[in-house]
C-alpha cells in the first residue's frame, strides 16, 4: 500500500505521470481486494505490520474497502493523490493521519486547469486545526478536552461543514471523486478520537448533534440553490458530512453516558454513512459521463437528460433515490438508525430537557425536507423538460462497455441496500480467525435498545412484489400505446416537431424551488424588507472588518505566493518542533 | 414447512387480498364523501354526487391515451409508479385486521416515505413534459407539501416513545393488552399533524393545482394518476385512524376459532364508521382552518405545532404520572 502511495503522490504533480492512472488504479483495486479478505477474516502473507506510527486497527483496515473503491474509479492524479492522503489517515497514528487529511486538503485546492500548485487561504484554519490536532494527540493530558472542537475544525473543509448558506463559486467547489476520499479521510479521523473527560465528552456531544443538525439545514439549502450539477452535490454530500458530525456527537454522548448498546448503534450507523460513499461513487462517475454527453452541468443550459439518454438516467434515479432518504434503498435506513439514535438520546428528567429532542427532530426534519426538494430540482431541470441549447440537445447514453462500468458501479449501493447488515458486518473488521461471515440475524437493522427491527431486504421484497403486480397490470390494461401529440402551450403556437428545445423562460427553472419555499415561509414584500435592512446594518456596521480583509487580500495576492507543499513542510515541522520541545 | 406455518401464511394472504380489495374499491367513495362533505359545510347549493368520482375515473379509463410527445417515456411511468408506491402503503396501513404480509414493516416512517415517494412520482409527471403550466404548478405542489417530514420525523419520534417497537401492528397489539388513554392524546395530536400535512384533498386550491398538474394526461394514465392521489389521501386518513382508535382493529385467528367472522365484519363496519369520521374531519379542516391562498405555508406550520404539542403532551404526561 505504501508503494501505491508512493506512486499516487508524483501523479499529482508531473503530468508524464498520467500514463500510471490504470497501473494505480488497479493498485488501489488489489488494496479493496485485500482489504476485503482481511475482513472476512482470511489471514493474509505477512498478516497486519505494527509500524510505528501506524494503528493497526483491524477497524481501519475496514474503511480501506470503501476507500479502495473510490480509488479504483478514481479518474485522474488529483482523485489518486487524495486516495493516497486518505489512506494515511485511516491508517496512521494520530501524527501521521494528520498528515494525510493536510495531504487530501493540499490535494483539492489543485484544480484540473491550475497547474501551478497554489494553498487556498481559506484552508488554513483547517491545517492550523490539524497541526494542533496532531499535538493534542500525542499529548492529551494538556488539552485532551480540546479534542472534539479540534476535530471538528480539522475536518470542517474535509467533510464540506458550513454554516454558510451563501452559494458563490468561491464558496463551494464542484463535486469530484476527492471529495469521497476526503470523507473517509475525516471519518478516520473522528474515529481516531480518545475518550475525553465525561463532563466535556458531554458537553461537546450536545454541541456536535445541534452543530450537525444546522450543518445539516445549511448543506441542504447550499445545495438547493446552487447553480451547478457538481456544487448542487457537493452540498448534498456536505449533508452527509453532518450527518457523520451528528452520529460523531451521539457517539461521545454514548461514551459519556456509559452506554454501550448506543456507541455500538452509533458505530454501526457511521458505517452505513460510508455505505452511501458507495453511491456518491456511483453519482461521480455517472456525473462525469453526463458532462462529458451534455457539456458543463450548468442547471440553467439542461434539460430533457431523462428522454435523451434514458439508460443513465435511469442508473442516476437511483443514485438520487438512494440519497433523498426515501425507502427502501440505503438513505432511508440510514434516516431510520439516526431517528432512532436520536430517540435513545439520554435526556433528562423534565419537559425542558426533553424539548431539545424535539426541536432536533424538527431541524433534522427541515434539512431533510431541504434536501428532498434540492433532489426534485434537479429531477425537474436535469432530467425532465425539453433540452434548452443544442448542446444538451445532442447528449445521448454511453456505449456499452460505459454503461457496463456504470452498472458495476451501482450493483454495490443496490446490494448493500438490500442487505445492509451484509456490509455492516463486513466492515466490523472481524480480525483473523473472528467471526468469518455476519449470519442470518445481523440483516435487520435494530435500534440501540433492540425494540425496533427495520428488514430492508423484506422492504425490497415487496417493493418488487408490489411492482411486478403493478407492471403486469399495466401490460394487461393497457395493451395499446398512448398517442404522443405536441404539448399546448397556453395560446401559444405548438412547438414544430423538428424544434426539440423548449423555452427556457416557460419551462421550470433552477432558481423556482428556493424561491418558492421562501414565499411560503415569508411573504416576498417582507422578505424584501429585511433584505434591506440587512444590507443597510451591514454596511454600518462591518466598516473596520472589510478594509482589513482587503489588506489581508493585498498582501496575499502581491507579495506571498504560498506554495502547498512548502505549507505541508512548514506544518510537519512545526510539529516536529513541538513534539521535540515537549519530549 | 410444516402446516401450521402454511396455513398462517395462507391466511396472511388472504386477509391481505380482503384489505387490499376493499381499500382499492372503496377509494373513490371516500374521496366523493369528503368533497360532499367539504361542499355542504361550506353551503354550495348544488352539492356533487359522492359516487361521481367513480364514474369520472372509469370514463378517463376507458378513453383513448394521450400523452404530451415531450418527456413521453417519464409520463408513461410515473403514474404507474405513484400507484405502485400507494399500493404498498396501502398494504402495510392496516384497516379491519392484522397479520397481513408485511405487518413488521408498518413503521410510520416507511409509510410515510412510500406515499412520500408517489406524491413526487406524481409531480414527476407532471414535470416532466417541460412545460409552463403544469411544471410551475407540480413544483408549488412539491414546494407546499415538502414539510410532510419534518412532521413525519417528529411522528416516528414521539410513536416510538410510546410503543416498543413504533409499529402499527404493536400499536394495535399494545392496545389490546394495555390501557391506551394516557397516549391517546398525543396519538390523536400525530394524526392530526399527518393528515393536515398529508391530505392536500377538499380544498378548492388543491383541487385546481392538481387539475393543472395532470391536463397533459388523457386515458389510462390520467385515470391511474387520478387514482393514485386520492390513494394517497385515504392511506394518510387510514394511518391516522388507525393511530387514534387502535381497538378498532382485531387479531384474527381464525384457525382456532369458527366464528372469527363476526367480530370481522364488526371490524369492517367499525373501519367504515370511522372513515366516514375521518372524511368529515378532513373536510372541516379544509374549510374552518386552512383554506385560502397561503395554505401551504399554514398547513406545514400547523402540521409542525401539533407534532411538537404532541411531542410536549406525552412528555408532560409522563412528568406528571
Amino acid at each position: 500500500m505504501l508503494v501505491g502511495m508512493a506512486c499516487a503522490l508524483p501523479a499529482c504533480w508531473s503530468r508524464s505521470a498520467a500514463g500510471m492512472v490504470p497501473a494505480l488504479r488497479c493498485g488501489w483495486l488489489a488494496i479493496c481486494v485485500m482489504a476485503v479478505l482481511s475482513c472476512l477474516g482470511v489471514v493474509l502473507p505477512g498478516g497486519i505490520v505494527a509500524w510505528a506510527g501506524f494503528s493497526g486497527n483491524a477497524r481501519d483496515v475496514a474503511l480501506l474497502v470503501p476507500l479502495g473503491i473510490v480509488g479504483f474509479a478514481a479518474s485522474g492524479g488529483r482523485d489518486l493523490a487524495a486516495c493516497g492522503g486518505a489512506a494515511l489517515a485511516v491508517t496512521g497514528g494520530p501524527v501521521l493521519s494528520s498528515m494525510g487529511a493536510g495531504w487530501i486538503l493540499v490535494a483539492r485546492a489543485h484544480g484540473p486547469h491550475n497547474d501551478i500548485l497554489r494553498m487556498d487561504v481559506r484552508q488554513a484554519p483547517d491545517l492550523i486545526a490539524l497541526l494542533l490536532m496532531a499535538a493534542v494527540l500525542v499529548f492529551p493530558a494538556h488539552a485532551g478536552w480540546l479534542l472534539p472542537g479540534l476535530c471538528w475544525l480539522a475536518t470542517r473543509g474535509l467533510l464540506g461543514l458550513s454554516f454558510s448558506p451563501r452559494v458563490a463559486p468561491r464558496g463551494l467547489h464542484p463535486f469530484h471523486m476527492t471529495d469521497i476520499a476526503a470523507m473517509v479521510a475525516a471519518m478516520a479521523l473522528w474515529g481516531h478520537l480518545p475518550a475525553g473527560g465525561m463532563v466535556a465528552d458531554m458537553r461537546w456531544g450536545g454541541m456536535l448533534i445541534v452543530a450537525g443538525c444546522l450543518l445539516y439545514m445549511t448543506a441542504s439549502w447550499r445545495a438547493l440553490c446552487a447553480g451547478d450539477g457538481r456544487r448542487v452535490m457537493t452540498g448534498l454530500l456536505g449533508g452527509t458530512g453532518a450527518l457523520v458530525i451528528v452520529l460523531a456527537g451521539l457517539g461521545l454522548l454514548a461514551r459519556a453516558d456509559d452506554l454501550p448498546a448506543m456507541a455500538t448503534c452509533a458505530g454501526r450507523t457511521s458505517m452505513l454513512v460510508v455505505g452511501t460513499l458507495l453511491t456518491w461513487v456511483f453519482m461521480a462517475r455517472a456525473i462525469d459521463v453526463m458532462e462529458r454527453e451534455a457539456g458543463a452541468l450548468v442547471l440553467c443550459r439542461l434539460g430533457g437528460l431523462g428522454v435523451l439518454m434514458p439508460r443513465l438516467s435511469a442508473l442516476f434515479s437511483i443514485g438520487l433515490l438512494a440519497e433523498s432518504g426515501l425507502p427502501p434503498l440505503l438513505g432511508f435506513s440510514l434516516i431510520w438508525m439516526l431517528l432512532h439514535l436520536l430517540a435513545a438520546m439520554p435526556r433528562g428528567g423534565g419537559l425542558g430537557a426533553d424539548l431539545p429532542l424535539l426541536l432536533a427532530l424538527m431541524a433534522l426534519g427541515a434539512g431533510w425536507a431541504i434536501r428532498m426538494l434540492a433532489l426534485v430540482r434537479i429531477v425537474a431541470v436535469m432530467l425532465c423538460g425539453r433540452p434548452r441549447t443544442p448542446r444538451g440537445a445532442g447528449a445521448s447514453d454511453p456505449p456499452g462497455r460505459e454503461m457496463v462500468t456504470l452498472l458495476l458501479a451501482v450493483l454495490p449501493v443496490l446490494c448493500a441496500s438490500i442487505w445492509p447488515g451484509y456490509w455492516l458486518g463486513l466492515v466490523a473488521g472481524h480480525g483473523p480467525g473472528g467471526v468469518t461471515w455476519p449470519m442470518m440475524d445481523t440483516i435487520v437493522l435494530a435500534s440501540p435498545d433492540g425494540a425496533a427491527v427495520l428488514h430492508p431486504a423484506r422492504l425490497c421484497l415487496l417493493v418488487a412484489v408490489v411492482g411486478g403486480m403493478v407492471v403486469l397490470l399495466r401490460r394487461m390494461a393497457c395493451p395499446t400505446p398512448a398517442r404522443q401529440v405536441a404539448g399546448w402551450q397556453q395560446g401559444a403556437p405548438p412547438v414544430p416537431p423538428w424544434m426539440v428545445f423548449g423555452d427556457p423562460l416557460t419551462q421550470v427553472g433552477p432558481g423556482n424551488p428556493a424561491r418558492m419555499l421562501l414565499d411560503m415561509v415569508v411573504m416576498p414584500a417582507a422578505r424584501r424588507r429585511l433584505l434591506r435592512d440587512y444590507v443597510r446594518l451591514r454596511r454600518r456596521m462591518g466598516q473596520p472588518w472589510p478594509a482589513l480583509a482587503r489588506y489581508a487580500g493585498d498582501v496575499l495576492r502581491g507579495s506571498v505566493m504560498v506554495s502547498a507543499p512548502v505549507v505541508v513542510a512548514m506544518a510537519c515541522m512545526a510539529a516536529l518542533i513541538f513534539i521535540a520541545w515537549h519530549g | 414447512m410444516t402446516s401450521p406455518v402454511l396455513a398462517a401464511r395462507m391466511q396472511a394472504l388472504l386477509l391481505a387480498g380482503c384489505h387490499m380489495a376493499l381499500v382499492m374499491v372503496t377509494v373513490p367513495v371516500w374521496i366523493g364523501l369528503l368533497r360532499w362533505m367539504a361542499a355542504m359545510m361550506e353551503g354550495e347549493r348544488r352539492l356533487p354526487d359522492p359516487t361521481a368520482h367513480w364514474r369520472t375515473l372509469l370514463h378517463a379509463w376507458r378513453q383513448v391515451g394521450v400523452r404530451s410527445a415531450a418527456g413521453a417515456q417519464v409520463t408513461a411511468v410515473a403514474p404507474w409508479l405513484a400507484l405502485a408506491a400507494g399500493m404498498m402503503a396501502a398494504l402495510l396501513v392496516p384497516s379491519f385486521a392484522t397479520g397481513m404480509p408485511g405487518g413488521d414493516l408498518s413503521d410510520v416512517l416507511v409509510i410515510g416515505g412510500l406515499l412520500e415517494m408517489a406524491f413526487l412520482a406524481l409531480v414527476v409527471a407532471a414535470l416532466a413534459p417541460g412545460l409552463a403550466r403544469p411544471g410551475h404548478t407540480g413544483l408549488r405542489v412539491v414546494a407546499g407539501g415538502i414539510m410532510i417530514q419534518p412532521v413525519m420525523l417528529l411522528a416516528c419520534g414521539v410513536l416510538g416513545m410510546c410503543l416498543p417497537d413504533g409499529t402499527l401492528a404493536g400499536l394495535v397489539r399494545q392496545a389490546h393488552v394495555a390501557d391506551m388513554n394516557l397516549v391517546r392524546a398525543p396519538l390523536a395530536l400525530l394524526a392530526g399533524a399527518l393528515v393536515v400535512a398529508g391530505v392536500g384533498e377538499g380544498d378548492g386550491t388543491t383541487s385546481r393545482l392538481s387539475a393543472a398538474m395532470l391536463e397533459d394526461l388523457a386515458g389510462p394514465d390520467r385515470a391511474v394518476a387520478q387514482y393514485a392521489r386520492d390513494l394517497l389521501a385515504v392511506v394518510w386518513m387510514m394511518l391516522a385512524r388507525d393511530l387514534i382508535w387502535p381497538e378498532g382493529i382485531v387479531e384474527p385467528d381464525i384457525l382456532s376459532r369458527s366464528w372469527v367472522l363476526v367480530p370481522m365484519l364488526v371490524a369492517v363496519a367499525l373501519w367504515v364508521a370511522h372513515m366516514l369520521l375521518a372524511c368529515g374531519c378532513v373536510a372541516a379542516i379544509r374549510v374552518f382552518v386552512v383554506s385560502g391562498q397561503r395554505h401551504a405555508g399554514w398547513r406545514a406550520g400547523l402540521a409542525l405545532l401539533c407534532a411538537v404539542m404532541a411531542g410536549v403532551l406525552l412528555f408532560a404526561g409522563r412528568g406528571i404520572s
